[in-house]
């Protein structure tokens, strides 16, 4: 999954137009990223990286770019 | 707000019971002996008794009571007092193995006959091993998971739950994680504390933003009949429209719990001093009461969730979330029920006697919860 699909998926489950995520967001500013965003995001990275995230790690993202890291890094882990 | 209640007859009713019921350190001697004594009592749960020989301490109608397991499964109720010279037998919460007075070291048989008394001095063993010198025993029985201890019971435990034994074993078998556990002493009386749980009116004043936002209105609170003394009902929530995604997901896993899937808010409050509720399956609170006085009460809680079967790694890590979110949720509510039975009782504590007060026609289960402890009250002073 490339970054651009990976923002229009985000956008998709945070219930945005699409286009409104574009990466260089930080979490505080993403008013719809809350605490049902962020049990979504875990299921969302499940049914399409089949990856579990790792709770600390995710409760230490601060930006877009961190869940991206998140989602595609932990693969190889 | 109209009212559409199909279930109560749309007239006032007498409050039967009056200021002084709830503040006279006579009535609360009179409930001990008439009520605490003669019923039984939720303790705890087959899971704290998970070790042979194991035992946790309670406290029912102002006694300590030895909880054990012995041989093959059974249980034991015993007070907490040596017979030799009065020592309290255990101190801790909870322990294992043979029950052994710290004082002069007797130590106690599955039966609460003395098993070994050093220093005897020549005298023989079977002179300790009457019944007079045996521990004092109060009847134990289960209903499923559920513990339940009773000093003198007028009837055997499935007598006593009758119809609503059989939903409590399966409950209690069903559930999982203990998700929290508290206690703390609530400053009113028992019973404003047990009527409070019986009826909703107070929802709109003392729960706006946490009950009430989840209640249809206007508020159905459908009564369980033949369940005397104990009062049980479930209520409708609000219709879900509208879920997001990840919340449907979240109720379908819900919808996998082990114990049968019960309508909104769904409550028993079993005579005189536990209740079980869950809200949609979620969260079940099990609570148990015990006077301390007219105006105080120590509440025991314990909440879990149910087992849920076939649970994915993703799904346990969506839980883990929702679970907390749930907790915060029931602990609120548990507060405002604590901060407005506090407030009752300082009003009871100022209310001159004649002041009858009312029932309306939304809180005909608290008529029915005065009703069995007048019944029972009266029942006590009779035998
Ligand atoms: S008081 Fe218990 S052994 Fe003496
Ligand atoms: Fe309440």
């Amino acid at each position: 999954m490339t970054p651009t699909e990976f923002y229009a998926a985000l956008d998709e489950m945070l219930e945005l137009d699409p286009g409104t995520i574009t990466g260089n967001e930080r979490l505080e500013d993403v008013e719809a990223w809350d605490s049902l965003a962020v049990i979504s995001f875990i299921a969302l990275v499940d049914e399409k990286f089949d990856i579990l995230v790792e709770t600390e790690k995710l409760a230490a993202a601060e930006s877009v770019g961190d869940l991206y890291a998140l989602a595609t890094r932990q693969k190889a882990a | 707000m109209a009212d559409t209640r199909p279930n109560n007859a749309s007239t006032l009713a007498a409050n039967r019971l009056g200021p002084g019921d709830y503040t006279d350190p006579a009535i609360l001697a009179a409930e001990r002996a008439h009520i605490f004594r003669r019923h039984w009592h939720f303790v705890g749960l087959d899971r704290d008794l998970a070790e042979p020989e194991s035992w946790f301490l309670t406290k029912v109608a102002g006694t300590e009571i030895i909880i054990q397991r012995v041989a093959g499964d059974g249980l034991r109720a015993f007070v907490n007092v040596c017979p030799h010279r009065y020592n309290a037998l255990v101190n801790a919460p909870n322990g294992r193995g043979r029950l052994r007075c710290g004082y002069h070291l007797w130590s106690f048989d599955d039966n609460g006959l003395a098993a070994q008394v050093p220093l005897r001095a020549g005298v023989a063993l079977e002179a300790c091993q009457t019944a007079a010198l045996s521990l004092r025993r109060w009847s134990v029985e289960r209903c499923g998971a559920l513990i339940f201890v009773a000093e003198q019971p007028e009837r055997p435990l499935a007598a006593f739950l009758g119809p609503l034994g059989a939903e409590l074993a399966t409950l209690s078998r069903g559930l999982g994680t203990e998700v929290l556990r508290f206690s703390q002493d609530i400053a009113a009386n028992w019973k404003v504390i047990l009527q409070n749980t019986v009826e909703f009116d107070h929802a709109f004043g003392v729960h706006p933003e946490t009950f009430a936002a989840m209640v249809e209105r206007p508020l159905h609170l459908v009564p369980h009949d033949a369940v005397a003394p104990h009062i049980a009902y479930h209520t409708r929530m609000k219709p879900r429209d509208g879920l997001k995604p990840i919340e449907r997901r979240i109720e379908d896993i819900f919808a996998r719990s082990v114990i049968p899937q019960a309508e909104g808010y769904t409550h028993a409050t079993l005579f005189p001093s536990a209740t079980i509720g869950t809200t949609a399956n979620r969260i079940f609170a099990l609570i148990r009461y015990q006077p301390l006085a007219p105006d105080r009460t120590h509440a025991e809680y314990r909440l879990f969730i149910s087992q849920i079967t076939g649970l994915t790694a993703v799904e346990q890590a969506i839980l883990d979330r929702v679970v907390p979110v749930d907790v915060a949720f029931t602990q609120r509510l548990l507060e405002e029920d604590r901060q407005i039975c506090e407030s009752v009782q300082r009003g009871l504590s100022n209310a001159p006697a004649d002041l009858a007060g009312i029932l309306m026609p939304g809180e005909s289960l608290v008529g029915r919860f005065q009703q069995y402890w007048l019944d029972a009250m009266r029942a006590g002073a009779l035998t």
